[in-house]
């Protein structure tokens, strides 16, 4: 018997819905409309092909409106700018996946199993990155290995340049996304229960076969949300990466910042083309977290 | 060393574990300890099951898994068949442990799981296979090879657990209370597999449990262990019908413990008087009592007789008292009776109850023999 909700229950539905609708649904809404129809994202459009039809006759101008109908957005997603742009996203965030998981792993095992003198400490320091704004992370990664530092003075002379290449991406990357990781696996590796080790090690196992045939196949659902939750924010990565690059086109733009240089360069179709590849990513990853967390 | 030594030895081994004090005490240098073993030995012979029986949390599982190497012990040694293990990690140490949870790893199959120990060991594929077979045709499990252990019954999970232990021949097997997870009924079959699997392999056994029956049923020998000490280890009669102390006394459930003093010795007869309250109970002559010293009697319920009227019997202790109230205990009943002040507690059958017309009130009388007597010095 279904009990009709009250008046109060609606309208904490109604609102929620309104409040969804507004800041999210909004402007994603946008920006998928405008892939499906680009002269929406450009009005300018029909004056363009008008002036050409004054201009350089008939033929011409419907040339333009085949190009442009032609999809532009397909068109930007081929250019030089986003093609790379897709490159070195896959390939930093790939470095930088390397880099979270080795390090990363060992950590957060320590951080679930062990107690020790600092723990709490070392326990809150790994949730920073988290809450501090990206811009702050750009601005250390500059004064630790920056070029007039003496440890990036020290590096650049043995010619390793990093801060403002495509390296210092990498890096960027690692401090914002890394507690992601850390975060997912360490309460991964906690839901493990700590007899199902011991067992293991009662059963002749040494420490590294007990993790890698006990723990590791019993967390691995948690590991693997930890790094797609660490790679899609590394995928994100913007405001670290904006100071720490030196944001050469087709050479070291990221798909976040390539949206960003774009359309300040008058660029829309190649803004709204990265966009649209970083919103089906972000979905893909959310999805595919939540199919791993949900079964149980 | 020239003394033949026992196949294990566990000597003077204590451990405490530093208990969680707040941070301004932490900086004041305040450390609490929880002291879980004290000084704790005790040996056991090649083949024996020991069983460990305390209250929980008295450091039955601690002692365990020091055994195994689990836990580290801040002092004492562990001897294992000549050989002091005391520095071996636990993969190394040929101690297996059942686990009172379990512990079946739930990712792998029934065969698998059993498998494990083997795999660790490096050994051929093919006599794993034949071992993994063998163990699991001996327990029963070979139609449930392939399934999950969530999938299992209590009892089944139960015989996997012991079958993975049992796969790599350990010279020592560790039990940690494996009948408390299961359901009472399935306990006692469990139970007479485990000893008839224990006596079948002769595998030495150290089993750990709070309930003395089954302790009773299943020793060579019992340790009891009270304040991290072992407070009596010795065969199953000597616990029960010869308790050293009233710690093991009340915790075997003998009741009637009582506090008196030795009132005449009569050692032509074979008896020692000593004086309860107002009665006197004769116990069997023991040349160490002195008439005027106190001493503590023990008697076990199921030693007492309780007659309507007064019987003829060679029994030394005959005894008038009123009946003070009855509860349920198991399948009899449990009578307690007051005898000149002295309370005495008996157990009865359900058929003696309704036969004896007793309630509350009614006069009976109870009856021992002075050898049920047994002085706790």
């Amino acid at each position: 018997m279904a009990s009709r909700p009250s008046v109060y229950t609606m309208l904490l539905f109604v609102s929620g819905v309104t409040f969804f609708a507004i800041f999210f649904l909004s402007p994603l809404g946008a920006l998928v409309y405008s892939v499906v129809n680009p002269f929406y994202a450009d009005p300018a459009f029909f004056q363009r092909v008008y002036n050409i039809y004054l201009n350089l006759g008939p033929s011409k101008a419907f040339e333009e409106l085949l190009n442009l109908v032609g999809n532009p957005i397909i068109n930007s997603l081929q250019s030089d700018i986003i093609v790379s742009a897709i490159q070195v996203s896959l390939i930093t965030t790939a470095v930088s996946s390397v880099v979270c998981i080795a390090f990363g792993t060992p950590l957060a095992y320590i951080l679930s199993r062990y107690d020790f003198w600092g723990k709490s400490v070392l326990d809150t320091a790994v949730d920073l990155p988290m809450v501090l704004p990206p811009t702050v992370a750009g601005i250390s990664l500059i004064l630790f290995l920056g070029p007039n530092t003496p440890i990036g003075s020290f590096l650049a002379s043995n010619g390793w340049d990093i801060i403002f290449t495509w390296k210092a991406i990498i890096l960027a990357q690692i401090f914002v996304s890394a507690p992601f990781y850390i975060r997912s696996v360490s309460t991964a590796f906690s839901s493990v229960p700590l007899n199902l080790e011991l067992a293991a090690k009662n059963l002749g196992a040494s420490p590294l076969r007990t993790f890698y045939t006990v723990t590791l196949p019993l967390s691995a659902r948690g590991v693997f949300a930890g790094w797609a939750m660490m790679w899609a924010r590394a995928m994100g990565e913007f405001g670290a990466t904006l100071m720490v690059s030196n944001n050469v086109p087709g050479q070291s733009y990221t798909l976040t910042t390539a949206i960003y240089w774009e359309f300040w360069a008058g660029g829309l179709f190649q803004s709204i083309s990265a966009a649209v590849v970083l919103l089906i990513v972000s979905f893909l990853v959310l999805i595919s977290v939540r199919i791993l967390m949900g079964r149980r | 060393m020239s003394r033949e030594m026992a196949f294990l030895k566990v000597e003077g081994i204590s451990k405490s574990f530093k208990e969680p004090v707040s941070l301004r005490e932490k900086l004041s240098g305040v450390e609490r300890e929880n002291r879980v073993l004290r000084d704790l030995s005790f040996e056991a012979e090649k083949g024996e099951l020991l069983v460990i029986l305390g209250s929980t949390g008295c450091g039955k599982t601690t002692l365990l898994h020091i055994i195994c190497g689990l836990i580290k012990q801040d002092s004492g040694h562990i001897y294992l068949d000549g050989e002091c293990i005391d520095e071996l990690p636990p993969n190394k140490r040929e101690v297996c442990l059942v686990f009172q949870d379990f512990a079946l790893f739930p990712h792998m199959n029934v065969a698998d799981n059993i498998a494990y120990g083997l795999f660790t060991r490096g050994i051929k594929r093919e006599i794993i296979l034949e071992r993994v077979k063998d163990v699991l045709k001996k327990l029963d499990l070979f139609p449930l090879r392939y399934r999950k252990p969530e999938t299992l019954s209590g009892g089944e999970k139960q015989r996997v657990a012991l079958a993975r232990a049992l796969v790599v021949q350990p010279k020592l097997l560790l039990f940690d209370e494996p009948l408390s997870n299961l359901d009472v009924n399935i306990r006692k079959s469990v139970r007479k597999e485990i000893q008839r699997i224990q006596r079948e392999y002769g595998l030495t056994s150290i089993y750990v449990t709070h309930d003395q029956y089954e302790a009773r049923a299943l020793a060579d020998r019992i340790a009891v262990i009270h304040n991290g000490r072992i407070e009596q280890i010795g065969k199953p009669e000597d616990i029960f019908y010869r308790p050293q102390t009233e710690f093991v006394a009340s915790f075997t459930e003998a009741e009637n413990i009582f506090e008196g003093r030795v009132s005449e010795t009569r050692p032509t007869e074979g008896l020692t008087e000593v004086t309860v309250g107002n009665t006197k109970i004769s116990t069997a002559f023991d040349p160490d009592l002195q008439v005027g010293q106190d001493v503590k009697l023990m008697i076990r319920p199921e030693d007492i007789i309780i007659a309507k009227t007064k019987p003829v019997t060679s029994a030394r202790n005959v005894l008038g008292g009123k009946v003070a109230g009855f509860t349920p205990h198991g399948s009899m009943f449990k009578l307690e009776i007051d005898v000149n002040g002295v309370p005495v507690s008996s157990l009865i059958s359900r058929i003696s109850l309704e036969e004896f017309k007793i309630k509350p009130g009614s006069n009976v009388y109870v009856v021992f023999k002075s050898s049920a007597v047994h002085i706790i010095k």
